[in-house]
């Protein structure tokens, strides 16, 4: 039986989706098998930064109401197998879920996949809420920005309330992601360090995303950004990826700058 | 001139300033609480059972790093 991860962020914009897109790829490329689902209904993007917009034969919406089966409305990345990708409808809207039809959707999922990813719409309203209803866990995607912040506080107040597992008395687990982490704005007091997120927010941190610009020549090109080696958001990615399936992988500090850190140095021998 | 340089806070550390009272004034609200009522209603069922209730009042109060419920029971004298 897989594991259900709602990627959740409170405020839209954040990278939540381009998180949700590398996540699952890099859970995929640890030979996991693993599903991306996008709940973001009336607001598809997952297949575009996934670049399987022209893939999409059957959405989540008429897979809920029968009119497809799970099996045909699954699409397999062509990168890696164990990847695969269920689309948002694009012409209904968010009030087409229910609880009942979400729950049905994401036990069949479990069933056959290690791993249940499934993208939340931006805000705390009902796509949200089915969105982290019947998950295990969550991983929050934040920028070390104030509003970004305060929603995700406010979203993490409604997972640990709505969700079925507390509901039932458990705990869901709950991993913070800092995404667009500038390590000069932070090296100048400028940007909101990584402590004090986590101090502010109470929650363990699973990664962070330094600022690449990469990533929107990724978007652009529909292959996300964990596939360019060279990117140090995309190893990044990796490295969360490679967290979440259960390795051991050591926390680096992307808020110090490599260039920072080469001055420093250099400085030591003036 | 520079004295106001060096003497000047830095913008992430205003943010986190911020960030901590508005966050905590947010959590503050009953509303993030969505069980208040039915925990309220049980309540009341509890102290029935051995005295006569009026109402039953629920506060999160959070003072500096230390969260609590402050609940108000407030008897029925004739109960």
């Amino acid at each position: 039986m897989g594991i259900v991860i709602a990627v959740i962020s409170g405020k839209g914009g954040v990278g939540k989706t381009t998180a949700t897109a590398n996540l699952g790829l890099g859970i995929a490329m640890n030979g996991k098998k693993c599903v991306v689902v996008d709940f973001d209904i009336g607001q598809r993007n997952l297949d575009m930064i996934l670049g399987l917009e022209n893939r999409v034969v059957y959405d989540l919406v008429q897979v809920m109401d029968g009119e497809a089966s799970v099996k045909q409305a699954l699409i397999k990345s062509k990168v890696d197998d164990n990847l695969s990708f269920l689309a948002a409808s694009q012409s209904k809207d968010k009030s087409v879920l229910n609880s009942q039809k979400v729950q049905k959707l994401v036990q069949e999922l479990k069933e056959s996949f290690d791993y249940v990813i499934l993208d939340s719409p931006a805000g705390i309203e009902s796509g949200f809420e089915h969105t982290i209803e019947f998950a295990d866990a969550a991983i929050i995607v934040v920028n070390p920005e104030v509003s970004s912040i305060r929603d995700a506080d406010r979203a993490i107040g409604i997972l640990d309330s709505k969700s079925q597992k507390v509901k039932e008395g458990a705990e869901v687990a709950k991993y913070l992601i800092i995404n667009r982490i500038s390590a000069d704005m932070v090296q100048s007091g400028e940007m909101l360090r990584s402590e004090d997120i986590l101090d502010i927010l109470n929650i363990k941190l699973v990664g962070k995303i330094p600022e690449d610009k990469g990533v929107i020549d990724a978007s652009n090109q529909g292959k996300p950004i964990i596939l360019n080696k060279k990117s140090i958001a995309g190893q990044a990615y990796n490295r969360i990826s490679g967290r979440l399936c259960g390795k051991k992988v050591d926390m680096k500090d992307v808020e110090i700058s490599d260039s920072g850190l080469f001055q420093k140095i250099a400085g030591m021998f003036k | 001139m520079l004295f106001d340089w060096f003497n000047k806070k830095k913008s992430a550390s205003v943010a986190r300033d911020r960030l901590t009272i508005a966050i905590m004034s947010d959590r503050d609200s009953t509303s993030d609480l969505p069980f208040m009522d039915d925990m309220k209603a049980e309540i009341v069922e509890v102290v029935k059972k051995y005295v006569g209730v009026r109402a039953v009042d629920i506060r999160k109060e959070i003072e500096g790093d230390f969260e609590a419920l402050a609940i108000d029971v407030e008897l029925d004298r004739k109960g």
